[in-house]
């Protein structure tokens, strides 16, 4: 088979991973003399495709011939979609003369499982490994692990990898049993948990500790093809950053397949879902709430797809505005519809120096036409603070964010 | 009066530091940019005695970020950014200062357009006779970022031989050492390589037709990198295969930009003469629905002139600017401001009429920028041939046709505006959004359009 076509089909079987990143990597550059390939930490996005996603890595699979029949997964036993099969040497060349023409930041490799866990795991290993050895590689890794591979192989990946990755892809057991009869939660937490402890190994170690995995692991969830609620992905989501210490968690809206099964969803992928989905984690990453706070505001377990999760947060908690921007703390301003943290830190710095007024905030990036509902500043109070809370969802909803198209 | 002229940080620095030191305020120095360097220049009598000077790291950083940004007002902003620190310590921590708050634009434009070079540079392989391969790559910042953006590829390839050529300069990796040479005659770069076919598959088919988003794609992507980008050639093929209906309307939009920047370039490239004017002018495709092309008008020696969107209904029948709706409010304006019409050069920054089908009418519809950059040839050759004191910019594709700025006017109205020929740009409302709001606003937008033409006169006296 031509690598044309191999890289074709390959590519495609990947794509329904959304991890794209390739920050968290330690700086690091090619000597001279020897080498190619640096990494910076922050990350680089080398182009978009019409789908809004960045390509960052060369995202394939090493095949994606399975032994798995998971139904979610087009490259499950049943589907009939062509196969093919790179060679460790094909992998490593091609990775190399994209990253020699400045198209990618490095390679994210996954497989489907052929043979058994250890052979697949130890065939994505081996092109790391030819990688970082051979070729004195020192851009980007990202390695699939596969549940169920013996530890020294997890070692082994961690030592060439700047990240890890193993995919939960179900929120709930009963999902995982009814749509993916042959993994068990039990083994892919388990490998999570391997990760974990190799990370904190090296952490406690320090600098003299085996490099092991620098910038973490992380995992998928698809949203929308089972039943699970908003509330109880968050859990998942929730449980999983707590337990394993994952750098983060991509929610992949579920994409129809050909020739799903019928127990599947036939439709759109639902984008705003996944949207709101990574809204509530940056709030309970980055912005100090508690799942059980979001919980609160969220009727049947469903974020509100119409506004976002800290507006209807702010229109259920009304007591606690209009907080004023001029003496209000960090924590307070966090929760305020259309302040951002960047927004937050200019605020405070600023606010050492003037009164601030309303229009100030505009110049800071304050996303008026929320917050002018829930703040107050030396010269204005919001005019409507005896309006109901629907009143306001209703006018919030009225000036719909300008959905620009270019 | 102290003038000089300057390209770039360590020349501003050199000029910049005794003036500073002797305490010269901003509005006694002129500063241009200019490829010879010109130090000071003054007509009086040399700078006064200095005292010792202090700048904090962060301000010099800052001020070395900001002269990468291609605006001829850089230099002065930064003179006064640090003749204002001198006086007040903490000035950058004040982030609602118009003058902080504009140099921390301009660095977040300094610094993502590195970020995109080393994200959107493409190298082509050549391999000579020898079989030694060297690597060369086209590309064409909006600032003057190369020699910011060029160590990072040292770092990352520093065993191989590359060339990064923008059209302002040249990047040269050779033997583990970096040089900046002049460009190189384009036509003598790889036009291809090898590697892009293989690479235009991957980026086919790693997209998601079914979650098709053009959107997300070019407010990370935008279309000006896209023609030294080998995998742009996919995107419209991948926005036909998206078959998903709600994506539907957003590929249809889509596409229609592409052809006409397609359209736009033709144009362009077949244009070999703009002898004929605007009237003939083919450069983007608004003219095919529009009567007429609509010159400004006034006289040349006119101190101030005010610049518009585009024509509407009436001056695209007529062929005179602001002889409709909007040019009764403007005329309003201007006489409770105390200005003549008949002083003034009035034009537009489009010359021909945009407009969508509205029932039975001509709906006016806002210019792009593809529009509104293949019209800056003609709105150039006006400022070149009346060379105003100062211009009013009225509304935001004003705005953005003088200055490339997309601020809000709201807060555009604050700022100081220089324009590249050395005139100052005053920004206002545009007199039709007088028309569009609730009478209540419409009176205050009346009363801070009339102000601000008021202070155009001031100036321009």
């Amino acid at each position: 088979m031509e690598l044309q076509t191999k890289l074709a089909i390959l590519a495609d079987a990947a794509k329904y991973d959304a991890s794209c990143a390739s920050s968290g990597a330690p700086k690091r550059s090619a000597a001279p003399g020897k080498g190619m390939g640096s990494t910076t930490g922050m990350g680089i996005c080398h182009s978009y495709t019409p789908d809004g996603r960045c390509v960052s890595l060369l995202k394939i699979l090493l095949t994606n011939f399975c032994l798995y029949d998971c139904l979610y997964c087009i490259n499950r036993r049943s589907s009939d979609i062509p196969r093919a099969r790179f060679s460790v040497q094909e992998v490593v060349d091609l990775t190399l003369s994209f990253y020699r023409r400045n198209y990618i930041e490095g390679l994210f490799l996954s497989s489907g499982i052929i043979r058994n866990a250890d052979y697949t795991m130890e065939q994505l290993v081996e092109v790391a490994r030819t990688l970082r050895e051979e070729h004195e590689f020192r851009g980007y890794i990202h390695l699939k692990t596969i549940p169920e591979a013996s530890p020294e192989l997890i070692e082994a990946a961690g030592r060439y990898a700047d990240r890890l990755s193993v995919n939960i892809e179900l929120p709930t057991r009963e999902a995982l049993t009814t749509l993916a009869p042959e993994k068990s939660d039990v083994s892919i937490k388990r490998a999570m948990g391997e990760i974990r402890l190799k990370l904190d190994e090296h952490a406690d170690g320090g600098t003299k500790a085996p490099r092991f995995s620098p910038a973490g692991q992380s995992t998928q969830l698809i949203v929308g093809a089972d039943d699970s609620s908003d509330a109880s992905i968050m859990e998942t989501a929730d449980t999983l950053y707590r337990s394993y210490k994952l750098r983060r968690i991509y929610y992949s809206a579920f994409s129809p397949i050909q020739r799903a099964s019928a127990r599947l969803p036939n439709r759109a992928p639902p984008l705003m879902r996944e949207h709101r989905l990574y809204q509530a984690d940056w709030l309970m990453r980055y912005y100090e709430f508690s799942l059980g706070e979001l919980a609160q505001s969220m009727p049947g377990g469903k974020l509100d797809l119409r506004v976002d999760p800290k507006t209807t947060w702010a229109l259920a908690n009304r007591h606690q505005f209009p907080v004023d921007v001029n003496s209000a703390d960090r924590h307070q301003l966090l929760r305020v519809p259309g302040l951002g943290v960047r927004v937050i830190d200019r605020i405070i710095s600023s606010r050492r120096h003037r009164r601030l007024r309303y229009e100030d905030l505009r110049t800071l990036g304050a996303t008026l036409k929320r917050a002018r509902h829930f703040i107050c500043t030396v010269d204005y109070r919001p005019s409507q603070s005896e309006r109901s809370s629907e009143g306001l969802r209703r006018a919030l909803l009225a000036a719909p964010e300008q959905q620009s198209l270019f | 009066m102290y003038s000089a002229c300057v390209q770039q940080f360590a020349q501003w620095r050199d000029v910049a530091r005794p003036l500073l030191s002797a305490g010269i305020a901003p509005e006694e120095m002129e500063w241009r940019t200019g490829r010879h360097f010109e130090p000071l220049a003054s007509e009086s009598a040399a700078v006064p005695a200095a005292t010792p000077l202090r700048l904090s790291r962060q301000l010099i950083d800052l001020l070395d970020t900001i002269s990468c940004y291609r605006h001829d007002g850089r230099w002065d902003l930064m003179y006064r950014l640090a003749w204002r620190s001198l006086r007040r310590p903490h000035l950058l921590e004040d982030a609602a200062d118009p003058d902080v708050h504009r140099a921390m634009q301009m660095a977040g434009a300094v610094s993502r357009e590195v970020h995109k070079m080393h994200a959107f540079v493409r190298f082509r392989e050549l391999t000579d006779e020898s079989g030694q391969s060297k690597y060369f790559a086209w590309f064409e910042p909006t600032h003057d970022i190369l020699r910011r953006g060029a160590p990072f590829f040292c770092k990352r390839f520093p065993n191989m031989d590359w060339m990064i050529a923008t059209p302002d300069g040249t990047a040269l990796w050779q033997n583990g050492e970096l040089q900046f040479v002049e460009t190189p005659d384009k036509s003598t770069l790889p036009k291809a390589d090898a590697h892009e076919a293989l690479w235009r598959t991957y980026y086919r088919n790693i997209c998601n037709v079914s979650r098709i988003n053009p959107p997300a794609m070019r407010r990370e992507m935008p279309q000006r990198y896209w023609r030294n980008l080998p995998e742009s050639v996919e995107i419209q093929t991948l926005l036909r295969d998206g078959q998903a209906s709600f994506a539907q309307r957003q590929r249809e939009a889509m596409d229609m930009e592409l052809a006409k920047a397609r359209a736009m370039q033709r144009a362009l490239a077949d244009l070999p003469d703009h002898s004929g004017g605007p009237a003939a002018c083919r450069r983007c495709d608004i003219w095919r629905h529009a009567t007429q092309a609509v010159p400004g008008e006034g006289p040349t020696s006119a101190a101030l002139m005010l610049v518009g969107e585009q024509p509407g209904d009436e001056e695209d029948l007529r062929g005179r600017p602001f002889v409709g709706p909007a040019g009764r409010v403007l005329d309003d304006a201007l006489k409770s401001a105390g200005l003549e019409r008949g002083d003034l050069y009035i034009t537009n920054a489009v010359k021909h009429f945009k407009w969508q089908p509205r029932g039975k009418r001509r709906l006016h519809k806002r210019p792009d920028a593809s529009e509104l950059a293949a019209c800056s040839h003609w709105l150039a050759a006006e400022l070149s041939q009346v060379k105003p004191r100062i211009i009013v910019a009225l509304g935001a594709s004003a705005l953005r046709a003088l200055a490339g700025m997309t601020d809000s006017i709201e807060s555009a109205r604050r700022l100081q505006i220089p324009h590249a020929s050395g005139a100052r740009i005053v920004c206002t409302y545009h007199p039709s959004a007088i028309l569009r709001a609730d009478p209540a606003h419409a009176d205050q937008l009346r009363a801070l359009l009339i102000d601000d033409l008021r202070r155009a006169r001031e100036l321009a006296a």
